[in-house]
């Protein structure tokens, strides 16, 4: 998977938002925002192809989880992306 | 991501409208909610959603609507007239439809915007370009001299 390359990280009022393009162009009334280690993550995977295994180590090599825990958060990030559409 | 997917960001005006210019700036189009009774009833506050493009120079006239810095803030409002500054320059004399009274004015280089849609809550959109809402928009402009009591009429019909 890939995250599409239509969206961008911006900062906004303090927050890190992705905002959505629709039919009528940027929807400002369809934003996602992006905590702390999901911008982390976001950041580390943008513009690379990448697997759950792979967003697995990204979170083992930066917070020091074990595995398992890894794998299940990164599979709840990735279906995350899928279900806002984020991904190409 | 956040955990609550429904989450209302409330966003201060100008900090919110310095990302719309700055996606208008680079030719994108841009749609959010209304907030505000001044457009009233053309737009209503909370519901509407506008879509709005970076005006082509020199393409604004009367009746369009735009979205301007006036005083530090940005607003959305129709343009009544088009004077011409001691230079030569355009100056948009705007009023927000469901005011009855006070205009402001804009110089094209404030203006960030111009609205081409509007879209409601089901979805249903409303061109600009379109005959009906050019005459609908011209109507409510001649009819400023008793707007007080159309107003008064439609927000008890729109409560």
């Amino acid at each position: 998977m890939r995250i599409s390359n239509k969206y961008k990280v911006r900062e906004m009022a303090g927050q890190h938002v992705v905002i959505i393009q629709g039919r009528n162009g940027e929807d400002m009334t369809r934003i996602i925002s992006l905590n702390k280690t999901s911008l982390f993550l976001w950041n580390s995977l943008y513009g690379k192809d990448f697997e759950i295994g792979d967003v697995a180590c990204v979170l083992m090599r930066e917070y020091g989880i074990d595995e398992d825990l890894a794998m299940k958060d990164a599979g709840d990030w990735c279906a995350k992306l899928e279900e806002c559409k984020l991904l190409a | 991501m956040g955990a609550d997917t429904d989450r209302i960001l409330v966003i201060p005006n100008d900090v919110f409208f310095s990302r719309v210019c700055e996606s208008l700036g680079e030719g994108g189009k841009v749609t959010f909610t209304v907030k505000g009774h001044s457009m009233f009833p053309f737009l209503r506050s909370g519901k509407d959603r506008v879509c709005v493009v970076k005006p082509e120079s020199g393409g604004l006239t009367a009746g369009d609507v735009i979205l301007f810095r006036f005083r530090g803030n940005y607003i959305l409002h129709r343009i009544y007239r088009i004077r011409k500054t001691p230079d030569g320059a355009p100056l948009y004399v705007t009023m927000g439809d469901g005011n009855t009274r006070g205009t402001e004015t804009a110089v094209p280089a404030s203006v960030a915007g111009v609205m081409v849609k509007r879209i409601t809550p089901e979805g249903r959109e409303w061109e600009c370009g379109s005959l009906s809402w050019k005459f609908c928009s011209l109507v409510w402009m001649k009819l400023l001299f008793v707007r007080r009591w159309c107003l008064a009429v439609l927000r008890r019909i729109c409560r």
